[in-house]
């Protein structure tokens, strides 16, 4: 008997253990000596059993191919693809499963042939002859020597055209078998991704199936029952010997009564293969009926009992990711697994031990397949073919079982590692199996408590109904910020929020009124200036000062109140000598005026102007405001006097406002006066261009400067010989001069301020002017020629009066200046002043 | 003159006389009393002014207007009429833009209207006026070159930076400011006499009328 040392504790552990029993570390058999593969060749075949080393010797032999013809089972031809199961099936299968019937091996391969349906002799002997041929080669390729048993497209993958991908099942299927025989593999089952590959292809079954069906059913082949129909009738049928021995004990003993073994004569043989081929054809149709949708409709617990071990775990698993299997199925499988191993033990020693075996579920077998072959794992070679079209990830979560040999051994001595440091960290195992027996139940009571809360999960979620009230947690409750059953309490003495958008609430958080708050920022300390760049420095220093506050006071500018006692006293100076010039007339005589009265250049041609005007249409215009009324008012006397005296009629206008009080108030001072009046002349220059336009007329005008003038009005305009002009102000005599005298070719005369003097002059030179009496000194002296050519005894009026009293203030006013001029003459030439003058 | 007149031609007299004395207090420096009294006679000839200007200027317009609607006259104040309303839109804010128009049609108008009265109002005749003395003429173009080169401030920028004036204008220009000089001596002359005369008027009015107040109330 053979043993397995477990690599982790060295504890000995039965041939069929997978685990170690003292640590449960996975277990390599170590019972097999590792020898040359010429001998462990040689050793495998002498513990081939017979059928297997017939069917090694019918795969070597290649000019007999006719003799082996037989269907290969469905859920093997599905492994390698319709066209095996079509031209290449494994012929050489079937001479082997009658040898095992018929140890003479003496069935006529005609016979065989004969009885095969027409899709089977699809596969003519030249054909399976050349197929035979290219196995034979295809042990050659790439240099490559394999052992019958071995696949060689597991080194040549990647240039396994079409005939080296459908020769990769059969030979999978015979490493299987060697696999079997050869105890130096680990027994492993079939992993998941495999069986994830397997459960998608019964789909290809179905199909593959399906065509075939519907090939026999074509080709004449008897009127076939359903499916269903079929595999009882098939059940009934007897197997082969091969295949009834393949049969587990048990619930199959009715079955295997009828397989009865026929060992005599070819008309048994052939009656056997008949039989046979309708058992693989009812145990095709159970795979199509297993894989396919119509699963449900077979009665699955039939044909499960035709399927292999690995399908049937297959299947397991496909219903397990259903959930309906067990949660705990890794164990059963163990356990199976295990049960298995001691089987194949059993099978190998003449004497099983009780314990060690454990007969096979017929549920997990197949019928019509051997029975090492069904429920047997894959082979090492074509457990990593199928790895390779696992993907990436997947294959990494393959467990340790899983993997190849060379790959377990590597992952053992890691895990050996990482207990060892796991053992250091944390102590010893316990090493008693009442230890370890509490630790299963605790787990399994875990497992299982587990398993009950996500049952009740499950059903509460597909339930869809509402959650109900449950209970909330302390710390949860907590977090509520208001009860919904407890009214909403408020601190009434809170204050009120009388502004804003809150505004009658209670309780309002206020601004934090430090946010408002100014600030005063932390000063940046000053740099180092740098002697070159001081004056830029400065300079920005300058620039980036803050502005000051401008005050918008006004700033006292000039002297100080000490400063300003000068002019004050000027003032009340110059004011009390008008006052004694008005007051003490006697003084008069004791001062005269610095001048008397002369007419000016411009006076005299004005008194002639007004004279040639005689007693014809004057237009007076008051062009002056009250404010210069005091010295304008006495030209206006002495000039309207004349024009009364000569009968002249006078029309007054003014194109201020204020001037027409004034001109009012002035020609009704004259008796005798006939005046007329326009009133106000808006538009200045405007205007005064419309009333010269009037003034051209010679019947007169409607509408004077837009207003309606009467009838009366309009003609005394049209006879306007003379125009006088009593102005204060530039622009008002420039204006009259360009836009009414240019126009209208009319004298005019002006009687202006004294300060207007200089302007008159270059007009009265041009002879723009026909004359002007500038001032009160002017005026004075008109009043004499006036009184004169009246014959009075002297010039009284208004203009000489003004004059006569200003001698005093004149000579105040010519003290003043020379005083102060030598002053400011005498201080501008000080040190002082020559600094201020140098700092300016 | 009778006691009502009397105390009424008082009232006015010690009005004026007050706010007289409120403008002559501007010898203190600027004070609320002057600005007072200067306030007040800025307002009272602004108001006056507007009346006149209503009663003289608009309403005979609209009085002709109204009694005779289409008639030639009445007719040709409809486009004054309308740029006046588009004036007074001016001070509505979002109607300003059209009062600008009648505003550039018054401003054009009136510049033009003043152009050509200077062309031919003074600059022609002032240089085609024929002047007695020759001589005279002459100084008095020499004059006036002179004061116009006073106010001549262009030059040329020198490689240091400093603006050469030329060589000519060094000496022309001090003869310029001994003109500008007397002619501004004249006008403050003038300005002087005129003041001394507003101020002898103004204190000969009030002892004139003081005097015959006091008649009237002696007698």
């Amino acid at each position: 008997m053979s043993t397995l040392i477990c690599p982790e504790c060295g504890v000995e552990n039965g041939s069929g253990s997978v685990v170690c029993a003292a640590c449960g570390a996975a277990l390599i058999d170590l019972s097999m000596p590792l020898g040359d593969e010429s001998a462990g060749g040689a050793q495998r075949a002498e513990d081939l059993p017979d059928w297997l080393d017939e069917l090694r010797q019918a795969g070597e032999k290649s000019d007999a191919p006719e003799a082996e013809e037989a269907i290969l089972p469905d859920w093997l031809a599905e492994a390698g693809g319709e066209e095996m199961v079509a031209a290449e099936a494994p012929d050489w299968l079937e001479p082997e499963k009658v040898d095992r019937d018929q140890p003479s091996k003496a069935e006529p391969p005609t016979a065989a042939a004969d009885e095969f349906p027409d899709w089977g002799q699809l596969a003519e002997d030249d054909e399976i002859a050349d197929l035979l041929s290219a196995l034979e080669d295809d042990r050659e390729i790439g240099g490559e020597e394999w052992e019958p048993g071995e696949l060689p497209g597991a080194g040549r993958k990647a240039d396994a055209g079409e005939v080296a991908e459908p020769d990769r099942a059969p030979m999978s299927w015979l490493e299987a078998l060697e696999a079997v025989e050869d105890d130096t593999t680990p027994p492993d089952d079939l992993p998941d991704w495999l069986a994830t590959d397997v459960a998608e292809s019964p789909t290809e079954v179905v199909a593959t199936g399906e065509s075939e069906s519907e090939e026999i059913a074509s080709e004449g082949e008897p009127a076939e029952a359903p499916v269903g129909d079929r595999t009882d009738e098939a059940l009934e049928e007897p197997l082969p010997d091969w295949l009834a021995e393949a049969e587990p004990a048990g619930e199959t003993e009715t079955a295997r009564d009828d397989l009865k073994p026929e060992t005599e004569g070819s008309l048994a043989a052939e009656e056997e293969s008949k039989e046979w081929f309708d058992a693989i054809e009812v145990g095709m149709a159970a795979s199509v009926a297993f894989a396919g949708d119509q699963r449900e409709a077979e009665p699955p617990p039939e044909h499960e009992e035709e399927l292999p071990d690995w399908i049937s775990e297959v299947r397991q698993q496909d219903d397990w990711s259903e959930g309906e299997v067990e949660e705990d199925s890794f164990g059963e499988w163990v356990a199976g697994h295990t049960a298995e191993l001691k089987e194949r033990a059993v099978r190998q020693e003449p004497k099983p031990q009780q314990g060690d075996t454990k007969p096979l579920k017929p549920s997990k077998e197949l019928k019509g397949v051997p029975e090492k072959i069904a429920g047997e794992e894959l082979p090492d070679w074509l457990a990593d073919q199928i790895r390779e079209d696992v993907p990436m990830e997947e294959r990494e979560s393959l467990p340790a079982s899983e993997l190849p040999e060379w790959l377990a051994g590597m992952a053992l001595a890691q895990a050996a590692a990482a207990d060892e440091e796991v053992i250091e960290s944390e102590g010893l195992p316990p090493e008693s199996s009442e230890e370890w027996q509490e630790l299963l139940d605790d787990l399994s009571a875990a497992q299982q408590e587990e398993a009950v809360q996500e049952t009740e999960v499950e059903e509460i979620l597909e339930s869809d109904l509402p959650l109900g009230p449950t209970a909330v947690p302390e710390w949860l409750d907590a977090l509520r910020p208001y009860r919904p059953d407890q009214p909403l309490t408020t601190d009434l003495d809170a204050p009120l929020e009388s502004r804003g958008p809150l505004t009658g609430l209670r309780g309002v958080i206020q601004i934090e009124p430090i946010v408002a708050e100014p600030r005063r920022s932390g000063k940046l300390p000053e740099p180092a200036p740098v002697p070159d760049l001081a004056k830029e420095l400065a300079v920005l220093r300058q620039l980036t000062r803050p502005e000051e506050l401008v005050s918008t006071r006004e700033e006292r500018i000039g002297p100080s109140p000490i400063e300003d006692l000068p002019r004050v006293l000027l003032s009340l100076a110059l004011l009390a000598a008008v006052l004694v010039g008005w007051l003490l007339p006697s003084l008069w005589d004791a001062l005269p005026p610095l001048t008397a009265p002369t007419l000016s250049s411009s006076a005299g041609p004005a008194f002639t102007a007004l004279e040639q005007a005689g007693a014809g249409n004057v237009l007076v215009a008051f062009d002056y405001t009250p404010a210069v009324a005091g010295e304008l008012d006495a030209v206006a006397e002495t000039l309207l006097r004349q024009l009364a005296s000569n009968g002249a009629s006078v029309i007054t206008l003014s194109q201020m406002a204020t001037g027409l009080p004034l001109s009012e108030r002035v020609v009704g001072q004259e008796q005798g006066l006939q005046v007329q009046s326009l009133g106000y002349l808006p538009g200045e220059a405007l205007g005064l261009r419309g009333l010269a336009t009037c003034l051209e007329g010679n019947d007169g005008c409607e509408t004077a400067y837009g207003r309606p003038v009467d009838g009366d009005l309009a003609g005394a305009l049209g006879e306007v010989g003379l125009v006088l002009v009593l102005t204060d102000e530039r622009d008002s005599l420039l204006n009259w001069i360009e836009q009414v005298q240019t126009t209208t070719d009319l004298p005019l005369v002006a009687g202006t301020t004294q300060t207007l003097g200089p302007v008159v002059a270059p007009y009265f030179a041009s002879g723009q002017l026909a004359g002007a009496v500038i001032g009160v000194p002017d005026a004075a002296a008109y009043e004499r020629i006036l009184a004169a050519q009246e014959g009075a005894a002297s010039g009284a009026g208004a203009a000489s009066d003004l004059w006569a009293n200003l001698g005093l203030a004149q000579w105040l006013v010519i003290v003043s200046l020379v005083a102060g001029g030598l002053y400011f003459g005498a201080a501008g030439y000080s040190p002082g002043a020559r600094e201020k003058k140098g700092a300016r | 003159m009778s006691l009502p007149e009397s105390l009424a031609d008082l009232g006015g007299l010690l009005v004026g006389f007050a706010l007289t004395i409120l403008v002559y207090s501007y010898i203190f420096r600027d004070n609320p009393l002057y600005r007072l009294a200067v306030h007040l006679l800025v307002g009272v000839g602004a108001g006056y002014a507007a009346v006149v200007v209503v009663r003289q200027a608009i309403l005979p317009v609209l009085t002709s207007v109204v009694q005779e609607p289409f008639a030639l006259s009445s007719l040709a104040w409809l486009l004054p009429l309308v740029l006046a309303i588009i004036l007074v839109l001016r001070m509505l804010p979002g109607m300003n833009w059209l009062g600008n128009s009648a505003m550039a049609v018054l401003i054009a108008t009136g510049a033009s209207v003043g152009l050509v009265g200077v062309i031919t109002g003074t600059l022609i005749p002032q240089i085609t006026a024929g002047y007695e003395n020759a001589l005279l003429g002459i100084l008095t173009a020499i004059l006036a070159a002179f004061a116009l080169i006073t106010f001549y401030f262009t030059g040329r920028v020198a490689v240091d930076g400093h603006v050469a004036m030329p060589a000519w204008y060094e000496y022309a220009r001090p003869v310029g400011q001994f003109v500008i000089t007397v002619a501004l001596a004249g006008l403050f002359a003038g300005l002087l006499n005129t003041s001394l005369v507003l101020l002898s008027s103004r204190v000969a009015y009030f002892i004139d009328e003081f005097s015959r107040l006091l008649e009237t109330f002696g007698s």
